[in-house]
């Protein structure tokens, strides 16, 4: 068993444990901390496939960034604890871990019949290449400048709809204009 | 590959549509702050011409660059005028530089063509159904996520790279959902919002989940034959790479029954549907009918030509029913076939006893996509003349689609803004209550139902004329039995309009500009049917670009 | 002037437009009225006159030269697909022309009439002229699919005009019926015409010039191509077989045969004038009208087929018909037989034969109709024949005229009924004889039947005294008479020595005049004189003052179940209903409640008992909840993974 192979088994079960106990808990915070267990499992797989900088990326925007803001919305609206309703769908939550179980077989059983997935060895000199900031910067700002641009209207039309969702209602008159 | 000058012109519709969105939102500045119902109304007309305006002249400008209905000649003289309209042409669909999408994202030939000008013509009758409405709070981001959207749609008719087609699909989407819950005030609209935008974000996961191994695949591919390129996302370089390292292998497959999961949902094809019959309900009904018709043409045309570009090699017969030996599974046009079959049984049998028309007219339209997805496996054909039959059936469906549902949703949504009810019995005695609109109803329904010689009946002949060349008849049958019993559900609508005596006689008011659409619908809906060739001749262009 | 053809659906069209949308909104209701009917009437009168030049016209070219087409645009040009919006003329469709604008002119005529006072009198005309012109396009379509605008078209309005008076409760249902039933037929056409297209390239009937290009006809090149085999897994079938059969399907809806002739009796929910028009003389003959342009393509197998279902349906129907008790049901099961007669005719291959009983039945059909309308109208809305009685002295002009049509349709000598129906029994005897035996008793029920009616409608004493009757008015008896006088002389068209109608069609149907058999002649007439007399003797004379309101019939007595049987139509509706409605409002009883909770409310409340366990509500996926979507299309996903896995 080669380092990279325990490496990665070992951030796998990191990651899987996160993920899970980010459904499972019913506290908001307990869940919100299992995220960011999930989010540097994820980073941590990214510097095993010899990707630095997205290990970086994922490590200052996810864990860093997004998830403080999580933390704050849910600390700021005191919404700790979801409201415990009882489950009206029980039967369903069997049926969806059946239904995941399925996959998980049919997952295995397609990678037999497959056979091997093992991608032949790349040299690590153009593996880092690719990864390098500067090769990502360029591919974004030439190959890929349409989506990057339409990125920044995604985040244009994005924050119109967050500041219409946002504002308060003025008047009852409001109610149901167009409809 | 670099973004070159000449690349401008080719994607002017969408500049346009990016500018005219921000100049709706800037416009609200120059507006007085609404108090009165009054202001309010003016506020609201402001913003709604000036959308409708701009969509208007981005409509006009994409047909003459599209040279569909003018064609500037080589030998015309030259001065500032023709000067204009070469410029433009050169960037539209006939000129050689339409051959290459621009940067391998974005192409701009026929295809696209067709899908912004129904796209935009749709987002156009759209803002004119709502501009005698009542006002809408902040009508500036209104309209701006409403052309935000119809921008995100252009994008996905064009869109040919995977990284693309999803930032496409988000940016149609992310508007959509604001749209459809945008009434925060009635619960419906709030409920259907947050659940268009709970399933899109799963959708998305699966979309996402079915592009990676897609590329995947394809990244692999490229290593074992030893080249390195960075545009291992776009669909023409998959396709050489599946086809390079021969047998396509179960991982590729997986990848694209993800792929056709995650824009299923966008299309409404069973069981991705869940979603549709709620939000359709709760969503204010132009942007029901928005969502029904734009974004369910720009998601066909993309799952078009994702499928024919990326993954030609994984057609097949068109008969799933018993896989009885095993190679009966044969790619997509199977799994489009059985998709078709579950579609089209369920969307038109769960329509039959539904009792609100905007709910029933959900299930219709899904019973439609079942009827469209006809065209798409006629792909499975062997001869490439039948395989061009199913697009040109397919986009002949998707035009004639697009103008009957918005006429149909265009006259629920006069009627819900007298009697503010969407149920079909509001709908009793429309006839005695105001004759035109009752007619114009009538049109739209019985193209739904494919009655000749309306658009709908040309569409659903001629799609199943295509399956039925290309060996789908069972699937033609199941199609000729589920338009039997869609009559009954379309019948019932009519019975209420005519038969059914209302509780009171108080005239409907038609408002002058939501006549106007529902006039200029209806009025497509018949000459479509009369002269399918105005469209058929454009449609043929397609099928070169098809046949790749 | 043949090139003008096309004026003649158009100006129908030009009187719906002006009907539809000026008419509505001039002058009061009196004026509106008037002017509806004025501009519905000179619109078809004008056709009729078209289509009369156009005839004469056709008569003067040369026989073989017969055939005339003309396109107005090409409809669609999609590939190999190429359809011109194209009308023909040819001396089938000229005929056939004649008969729907001159009974039509004369049933608009009629209308004004009486529908005088009806509140919505402008919608009712405007109808009207729209079924006139989708009718001439289905008779005068030089293509498939252009005739399926027309066959649709007709169906559009007749499921209109039968909804008419939504007032009455029936009308609505039975126009929803009409329609769906008749979609079945369609669909099997839709079919036909794919196969068509698939064997011959063409929709088009006759071999014509289109843009300057030479296009085939499937009709005229029928010969070889319907020969040959195709395999259907299990079993081989020639091509023409299977076309034939999908278009007799389409036929057995719109003409009424069985096993879909359910709907045409309930149609008469609809004013008389459109029960007369469209579900007598014109709409319900395009069955018989589709199998004689297209009889190339009918092989023997088919037409076996064919003359069993028509011979079956006109005994059927005529059983039926003897066992009613509404004025209008009578004539609608006898239309029903009647239809049956053609399609027989059609089976055993004497197209002309068909047609002649068509224009002859379109003729005397629409003046019983007629009459019976002036019946109701002169008894103020009565149809149970047993409130009547004795209006005979009430109403003359109506007495006589009816005696005439029912003579005509029992087929009495020298009436049009007798030489067309004789013509059809005459070739059964040659034919097959037990076709022979069935046609034979039919027309002896027929005679009986329209004795009865004679007898329950003009003879006798006034059974009810709630109403004054009296006779129509002018506007309404004058087409009767026309009509009558119509009914006595038609039987010209194709008499045994001129055989005209055979000449006139030769270039189409290539048929020759039938011998025409003397002794069946006077035995069939003496036939018919009897039986309707014993009719009338049984109904007027001997059991008189049996028939009493809401009585049994006499002869239920003896009769009993057979007798409701027949009554009920050999229950054909009660079987749909028991087997096919059920099940299919169980299936989607069972969508509605799995995808969709909003369903139930209205699956309890309209349809009502489907399911025991769908008004539990188990809704399962469609439940309002994300995640039950999320659910469905996850297991969406398993399964199709799975299916792949499996089918690898």
């Amino acid at each position: 068993m080669t380092f990279e192979l325990m490496m990665f088994l070992i951030t796998a079960v990191v990651a899987l444990t996160g993920g899970i106990g980010m459904v499972m808990f019913k506290n908001t915070v307990h869940s919100a901390l299992f995220l960011l267990l999930n989010f540097f499992a994820i980073s941590v797989l990214f510097l095993l496939l010899q990707s630095p900088f997205l290990f970086a990326i994922q490590l200052t925007v996810y864990a860093g960034a997004i998830m403080v803001l999580f933390l704050f919305v849910v600390m700021l609206l005191g919404a700790e604890r979801i409201e415990d309703t009882t489950d009206k769908l029980a039967g369903q939550r069997w049926l969806a871990l059946v239904l995941a179980l399925i996959l998980l077989i049919q997952s295995v059983a397609i990678n037999l019949i497959t056979g091997s997935n093992e991608p032949p060895m790349q040299e690590l000199e153009t593996l880092a290449l690719l990864s390098d900031p500067a090769t990502l910067g360029a591919e974004l700002f030439t190959t890929y400048l349409l989506p990057f641009q339409i990125t920044g209207i995604i985040l244009l039309v994005g924050i119109v709809g967050v500041v219409v969702l946002n504002q308060r209602v003025r008047t009852a008159q409001d109610k149901g204009q167009i409809n | 590959m670099q973004f070159a000058l000449t690349d401008v012109p080719r994607i002017l519709p969408e500049i346009l549509l990016l500018v005219l969105a921000l100049l709706v939102l800037g416009s609200d500045v120059f507006e007085r702050w609404a108090n009165t119902d009054a202001a309010r109304t003016e506020q609201h007309r402001a913003s709604a011409s000036l959308a409708a305006l701009g969509l208007g002249m981005i409509l006009i400008i994409a047909l003459i660059q599209s040279g569909y209905v003018y064609r500037l000649p080589d030998d015309a003289p030259i001065n500032f005028l023709t000067n204009i309209v070469r410029n433009l042409q050169n960037g539209g669909p006939a000129s050689e530089l339409a051959t290459t999408p621009i940067l391998g994202a974005f192409a701009t030939d026929d295809l696209t063509m067709i899908g912004r000008l129904v796209v935009i013509a749709a987002a156009f009758l759209t803002v004119l159904l709502t501009y005698d409405a009542r006002p809408t709070a902040n009508p500036g981001e209104f309209y701006t996520l409403i052309i935000g959207s119809t921008l995100g749609m252009c994008l996905m008719a064009g869109s040919s790279e995977l990284i693309m087609t999803f930032l496409a699909i988000e940016l149609t989407s992310i508007p959509l959902y604001v749209l459809a819950g945008y009434f925060r005030n009635d619960r419906q609209s709030t409920e259907a919002g947050m659940k268009y935008f709970l399933f899109g974000a799963m959708s998305s996961g699966i979309l996402l989940y079915g592009m990676s191994l897609t590329y995947g695949y394809a990244a692999t591919a490229a290593v074992t034959q030893g080249s390195t390129g960075n545009n291992l996302t776009q669909f023409e370089r998959i396709r050489e790479l599946v086809a390079q390292a021969g047998e396509p292998t179960v991982l590729l497959t997986l990848g694209m029954l993800f792929l056709i999961a995650g824009i299923g949902y966008k299309v409404t094809v069973v069981p991705f549907h869940g979603w549709s019959p709620d939000v359709y309900q709760g969503a204010p009904t132009p942007i029901t009918a928005f969502i029904a018709t734009a974004s369910k043409v720009a998601s066909f045309i993309l799952l078009f030509r994702l499928l024919t570009t990326t993954f030609p090699v994984l057609t097949g017969a068109a008969d799933v029913i018993i896989p009885v030996e095993a190679s009966t599974f044969t790619g997509w046009t199977s799994l489009l076939a059985l998709l078709a079959f579950l579609t089209l049984i369920v969307g038109n049998l769960a329509a039959l006893p539904q009792t609100n028309a905007k709910r029933l007219l959900a299930y219709s339209s899904i019973a439609h996509a079942g009827f469209l997805l006809m065209g798409l496996v006629a792909w499975s054909a062997s001869l490439a003349m039948d395989r061009e039959a199913g697009i040109a059936s397919l986009l002949y469906y998707l035009v004639a689609y697009t103008v009957m549902n918005l006429g149909v949703f265009g006259v629920l949504y006069v009627v819900d803004q007298h009697t503010r009810s969407d149920e079909i019995s509001v709908l009793n005695g429309l006839a005695r209550r105001n004759l035109g609109l009752a007619v114009l109803f009538t049109i739209f329904v019985f193209s739904l139902a494919g009655i000749p010689p309306l658009s709908g009946f040309f569409a659903k002949f001629y799609v199943f004329m295509a399956a039925w060349q290309a060996g789908a008849e069972w699937l033609v049958i199941v199609g000729l039995i589920t338009t039997i019993i869609s009559l009954y559900y379309y019948l019932r609508l009519l019975r209420a309009v005519f038969i059914v005596p209302p509780d009171t006689d108080a005239p409907i008011p038609t408002p002058r500009w939501m006549a106007t659409s529902l006039v200029l619908s209806a009025l497509l809906v018949i000459v479509l049917g009369l002269f399918p060739n105005i469209i058929l001749t454009i449609i043929d262009n397609v099928q070169a670009v098809a046949g790749r | 002037m043949l090139e003008l053809i096309w004026l003649i659906p158009l100006l129908p069209f030009v009187g719906f437009l002006l009907n539809a949308l000026l008419v509505g909104r001039i002058g009061d209701a009196h004026t509106q009225e008037r002017s509806a009917g004025y501009v519905a009437v000179a619109a078809v009168a004008a056709a009729f006159v078209l289509a009369l030049v156009a005839f004469v016209q056709l008569g003067n070219l040369p026989e073989e030269e017969r055939l005339v087409n003309v396109n107005l645009w090409t409809w669609i040009n999609a590939g190999d697909l190429v359809v011109p919006f194209g009308l023909m003329f040819d001396p089938l469709t000229g005929v056939m022309t004649l008969l729907v604008t001159g009974v039509g002119t004369l049933i608009h005529i009629y209308s004004i009439g009486y529908m005088h006072g009806d509140s919505r009198v402008v919608r009712y005309f405007a109808y009207l002229n729209l079924f006139i012109t989708m009718m001439l396009f289905l008779v005068m379509a030089n293509n498939m699919l252009l005739l399926f605008l027309g066959w649709e078209g007709v169906g559009l309005c007749s499921f209109l005009l039968i909804g008419y008076w939504f007032e009455r409760k029936s009308a609505s249902s039975a126009a929803v019926k009409a329609f769906v039933v008749n979609r079945i037929g369609d669909a099997a056409i839709l079919l036909a015409m794919m196969t068509i297209f698939l064997q011959f390239g063409t929709l088009n009937f006759f071999d014509m010039i289109l843009d300057g290009a030479e296009v085939i006809g499937f009709v005229e090149n029928a010969g070889a191509v319907a020969q040959q085999i195709v395999s259907v897994p299990g079993q081989d079938f020639r091509i023409g077989t299977i076309i034939s059969f999908l278009l007799l399907i389409g036929v057995t809806g719109k003409s009424a045969q069985i096993p879909l002739f359910v709907w045409l009796p309930d149609a008469m929910a609809g004013p008389t004038p459109v029960s007369a028009l469209i579900h007598a003389a014109t709409m319900v003959t395009a069955g018989v009208y589709l199998i004689a342009r297209t009889h190339p393509i009918f092989t023997d197998t088919t037409l076996g087929l064919v003359t069993w279902i028509g011979a079956l349906t006109a005994l059927v129907a005529a059983t039926a018909a003897v066992a009613q008790w509404d004025i209008k049901r009578v004539l609608a099961y006898s239309t029903v037989s009647q239809l049956g007669y053609m399609v027989a005719a059609a089976g055993m291959g004497i197209y002309v034969a068909a047609i002649f009983h068509l224009l002859t039945h379109g003729i005397f059909k629409a003046l019983l109709f007629l009459g019976s309308g002036s019946v109701i109208h002169g008894t103020h809305d009565t149809q149970d024949m047993r409130k009547m009685g004795g209006l005979r002295t009430a109403m003359p002009y109506t007495f006589v005229t009816y005696l005439i049509g029912a003579a005509a349709l029992a087929g009495v000598f020298p009436l049009a009924g007798f030489w067309s129906k004789d013509e059809i029994v005459g070739h059964a005897l040659t034919h097959t004889i037990p076709i022979f035996i069935i046609l034979f008793l039919s027309s002896l029920l027929t005679a009986f039947y329209m004795g009865r009616q004679l007898a329950l409608v003009f003879w006798g004493e006034q059974r009810d005294h709630s109403y004054h009757a009296h006779e129509s008015g002018a506007v309404m008896w004058v087409p009767l008479v026309i009509l009558a006088a119509l009914t006595v002389v038609a039987g010209g068209l194709n008499l045994p020595g001129s055989h005209w109608l055979t000449d006139w069609l030769f270039p189409v149907m290539e048929e020759e005049a039938a011998e025409f058999k003397i002794v069946l002649g006077v035995v069939a007439t003496l036939a018919a004189i009897g039986a309707g007399f014993g009719g009338w003797y049984l109904y007027a004379v001997r059991w008189a003052k049996r028939i009493k309101v809401d009585a049994k019939d006499p002869l239920y007595r003896g009769m009993g179940d057979i007798w409701d049987t027949m009554a009920e139509a050999w229950f054909f509706d009660t079987v749909y209903n028991k087997t096919i409605v059920p099940g299919y409002r169980s299936v989607a009883g069972f969508f509605a409640q799995v995808f969709d909770p909003e369903g139930i409310d209205g699956l309890v409340n309209g349809v009502g008992r489907a399911f025991g366990w769908a008004s539990n509500g188990v809704r399962f996926f469609q439940n309002g909840y994300v995640r039950s979507y999320a659910l469905a299309f996850f297991l969406g996903v398993v399964v199709i993974v799975g299916y792949l896995i499996v089918a690898l």
